[in-house]
C-alpha cells in the first residue's frame, strides 16, 4: 500500500518513526457478515487521516476495533508501536487514545461542563475510592485541574457560554461539540473521531474543520471518519476509503476519490461522490 | 419529646439499621449494578455477629469481622458476576439472597434453624447505630463526588464511554460490588446487636422489596434518596396504622407509581420542585440559555447550580440512579 505524503503540509512531518497506529490486517466477524476482512493501514503521527466509505463499510467497526472496544477475529493493531490485542480499551486509552462515538454519549445529570470533565478525569487523577475518602484535599487539587483542562478545550468549540446547561437542553449539533471537547479534554496524542460532524449545519462543520486542522497542527494524531467527502478533501493529509470490510482506496484525498473503485462504491450506492 | 422518643425508640433504631442497607442498593444501582446481593449480606451480618457473639467475641470486632469478610467475598464473587448484565445479574443476586435464607434456616445448632438465633448479647445503643449511620453516609457521598462520582454515573449512562474515557470498569463495579456487601453486612451485624436475634426470614424476600422500596422511592441519584426513601418507609406504617396486614401491597402499588410517574424518586421531584420554585437563581446567573433546562419532567436532568454551587461547583448530588 502507498503512503502519499501529506497534502502540503504546513509543518514537516514528525521525526518519530513509528507510527501512531498500525492496523495489520484486521479482520472482523460479526455473526458471519466480514465487517472487516484484511484491512490494513497505517497512521503516522502529527497527521490527520481520514477514513471514507459507504454506510456499513466498517468505518466504525474499525474505529471500535482500534479502542478495543470491539474484538478482532484476526490480525492484530499495534498503537505507538505497542501491540494492544491483549489490552482492555481502558488501558488504550490511557496510553492517549481518546474517541468520540457516532451516537452522542453524554450523561445527562451533568452539566456540560463536568461531561468534559469525564475525559481527563483518569489521567489527572483516576478513581481510587480510598484516595476520595481519605485525601479530600488532594482530590480537591486535582478536580481543580481536571476543570481547567475542560473549560479549555470548551472554550476551543465556543461552548463555554453553555457550562453550566444540561446536555440534553442542547441542540443535537453542540451535543456532538460537547462530545469533541471531552475528547480533547483527555489531551490525546491519537483521537479518533466517528462522524464529528452529523447533525450540525455548514458553519459548525466549517468550524469543526478548522479545529481539527488546527489539532493537527499541534500534532495530534487524527483519524476522521465522515460522511461529508467534501470536508475531508478538504482537511485530511490523507484518505483511507473502505468498502464492504475492504480497503479499497489509499492516498491523497483529491486522488483517492477519483479512483474508479471508489466512485463506484460510492455511485453503486446512489451517492455522488463530492469535489 | 423524651417519652416520644422512647415509645419511637424501635423505630428509630430501626429507621437507623436500615440506613446503610438502603445505601448499599442504591450505591450499585447508581453504578448500573443492579444487584440484590447485599440484603444476602445482610443476613451474612447478622448471622455472623451474632454467632460470634453468642461465643464470647465482643460487638465491634464481631462486627469489624464480618463487615470485611462480606466485603472481601463479595469481590471475590464478583468476579463472574459483573459480566452478567441489568436484569440477568439481579435474578442471581435475588437467588443468593434466597439460597443464604435456605441454609440459614438447615445450619442447624450453629444457625438455630427455623427459628434463627435468640439471645444475641446486647451490644448497639441508639449513639451507636446514629455513629454507624453517619459513617455510611460519608463514605457512600464521597463516592458521589468528583473523579469518582463521574465515573459511577458514567458507567450507568454507557459502559463504552467510561472504558474510552480510561475508567477500569470491572474494578470500579466489583470495588461497588464489595462496598455495597460490606454495607449489608454492617446493617444486618447492627440489627443482632440491638434485637438480638436474627431469624431466616429476616434477610428474605420482604427486605429484598423493603430495602428496594426504600431506594427507588426515595431516589437513587443520590445518597439523600437513600435516606429520605428509609425515612418514608420507616414511619409510613405507623402514619397509616390500618394498612397492616396490605403493608406489602401498599409498599407494592407506591413503588409502581413512583417507577411510573417519578423515576427519580422523592428526591427527583423535590428537585423539580425546587427547579419550578426558584427559576430567578438561575436567571441571575449570567450564563446564557438558563431558560431551556429551566422546565422537564420531574426525573430529568437535575436542577440548576443555585447558590450552593457558588461554594462547590461541582455539586455532589449531581448525579442520578
Amino acid at each position: 500500500m502507498t503512503h502519499a505524503t501529506a497534502r502540503t503540509p504546513e509543518k514537516p512531518a514528525p521525526a518519530a518513526a513509528v507510527p501512531s497506529l498500525d492496523v495489520r490486517d484486521a479482520a472482523v466477524n460479526l455473526g458471519g457478515v466480514k465487517a472487516l476482512d484484511g484491512v490494513s493501514l497505517t497512521v503516522e503521527s502529527g497527521r490527520l487521516y481520514g477514513l471514507a466509505g459507504p454506510n456499513g463499510s466498517g468505518k466504525s467497526t474499525l474505529l471500535a476495533a482500534i479502542s478495543r472496544l470491539l474484538d478482532l477475529t484476526s490480525g492484530s493493531i499495534l498503537v505507538g508501536g505497542e501491540d494492544i490485542m491483549r489490552r482492555s480499551p481502558f488501558q488504550v486509552a490511557r496510553m492517549g487514545l481518546a474517541r468520540t462515538f457516532q451516537t452522542v454519549r453524554l450523561m445527562p445529570q451533568f452539566s456540560v461542563l463536568e461531561n468534559a470533565m469525564l475525559g481527563a478525569d483518569q489521567s489527572v487523577y483516576g478513581s481510587s475510592f480510598l484516595r476520595q475518602w481519605l485525601m479530600p484535599w488532594w482530590t480537591r487539587s486535582r478536580e481543580a485541574r481536571v476543570r481547567a483542562r475542560a473549560e479549555a478545550a470548551l472554550e476551543r468549540l465556543h461552548l463555554m457560554d453553555l457550562r453550566d446547561q444540561p446536555p440534553l437542553s442542547l441542540s443535537y449539533g453542540v451535543q456532538r461539540k460537547v462530545e469533541i471537547a471531552r475528547a480533547l479534554t483527555a489531551e490525546p496524542r491519537l483521537l479518533l473521531l466517528d462522524e464529528p460532524t452529523a447533525g450540525m449545519n455548514r458553519t459548525e462543520r466549517d468550524e469543526i474543520g478548522e479545529l481539527l486542522l488546527r489539532l493537527r497542527n499541534e500534532g495530534v494524531t487524527q483519524v476522521l471518519v465522515e460522511h461529508d467527502l467534501k470536508m475531508m478533501v478538504d482537511i485530511c493529509d490523507h484518505l483511507y476509503v473502505l468498502d464492504s470490510g475492504h480497503l479499497i482506496a489509499s492516498g491523497r484525498p483529491t486522488e483517492c476519490i477519483r479512483e474508479p473503485k471508489v466512485v463506484e462504491a460510492y455511485l453503486g450506492r446512489g451517492r455522488r461522490a463530492a469535489a | 419529646m423524651s417519652s416520644w422518643y422512647f415509645s419511637h425508640l424501635t423505630l428509630i433504631q430501626g429507621m437507623l439499621i436500615s440506613i446503610p442497607l438502603a445505601l448499599s442498593v442504591q450505591i450499585a444501582l447508581r453504578s448500573g449494578v443492579f444487584s440484590f446481593a447485599s440484603i444476602g449480606f445482610y443476613g451474612v451480618g447478622a448471622y455472623g455477629t451474632g454467632i460470634l457473639t453468642m461465643r464470647g467475641w465482643p460487638v465491634l470486632p464481631a462486627m469489624l469481622l464480618m463487615i470485611v469478610a462480606s466485603g472481601v467475598v463479595a469481590y471475590l464473587m464478583s468476579a463472574p458476576l459483573i459480566r452478567l448484565r441489568g436484569l440477568y445479574l439481579g435474578m442471581v443476586t435475588f437467588a443468593f439472597d434466597l439460597i443464604l435464607t435456605v441454609v440459614a434456616t438447615n445450619g442447624g445448632e450453629l444457625t438455630g434453624g427455623a427459628l434463627g438465633l435468640l439471645g444475641v448479647p446486647l451490644g448497639m445503643g441508639t449513639g451507636g447505630l446514629l455513629a454507624a449511620a453517619l459513617v455510611a453516609i460519608v463514605l457512600v457521598s464521597q463516592l458521589e463526588r468528583r473523579s469518582v462520582g463521574r465515573a459511577l454515573v458514567g458507567i450507568k449512562a454507557s459502559e463504552e464511554l467510561v472504558m474510552s474515557v480510561g475508567v477500569d470498569l470491572k474494578s470500579r463495579k466489583r470495588t461497588v460490588f464489595a462496598i455495597s456487601a460490606a454495607l449489608g453486612a454492617l446493617s444486618g451485624s447492627l440489627y443482632v446487636s440491638t434485637f438480638s436475634t436474627v431469624s431466616p426470614t429476616s434477610a428474605g424476600f420482604t427486605l429484598i422489596i423493603t430495602t428496594l422500596t426504600m431506594a427507588v422511592i426515595g431516589g437513587t441519584s443520590s445518597w439523600i434518596g437513600a435516606v429520605i426513601g428509609t425515612v418514608i418507609i420507616t414511619w409510613l406504617p405507623t402514619m397509616a396504622a390500618t394498612i397492616g396486614e396490605y403493608q406489602h401491597l401498599v409498599y407494592g402499588v407506591v413503588l409502581v407509581l413512583v417507577v411510573m410517574y417519578a423515576p427519580e424518586g422523592v428526591l427527583g421531584a423535590l428537585r423539580w420542585l425546587w427547579r419550578r420554585l426558584a427559576p430567578k437563581v438561575r436567571m441571575a446567573r449570567p450564563s446564557g440559555g438558563a431558560a431551556l433546562a429551566a422546565t422537564g419532567p420531574p426525573g430529568g436532568p437535575p436542577p440548576d447550580r443555585g447558590a450552593e454551587a457558588e461554594a462547590e461547583p461541582v455539586p455532589a448530588d449531581r448525579v442520578k440512579g
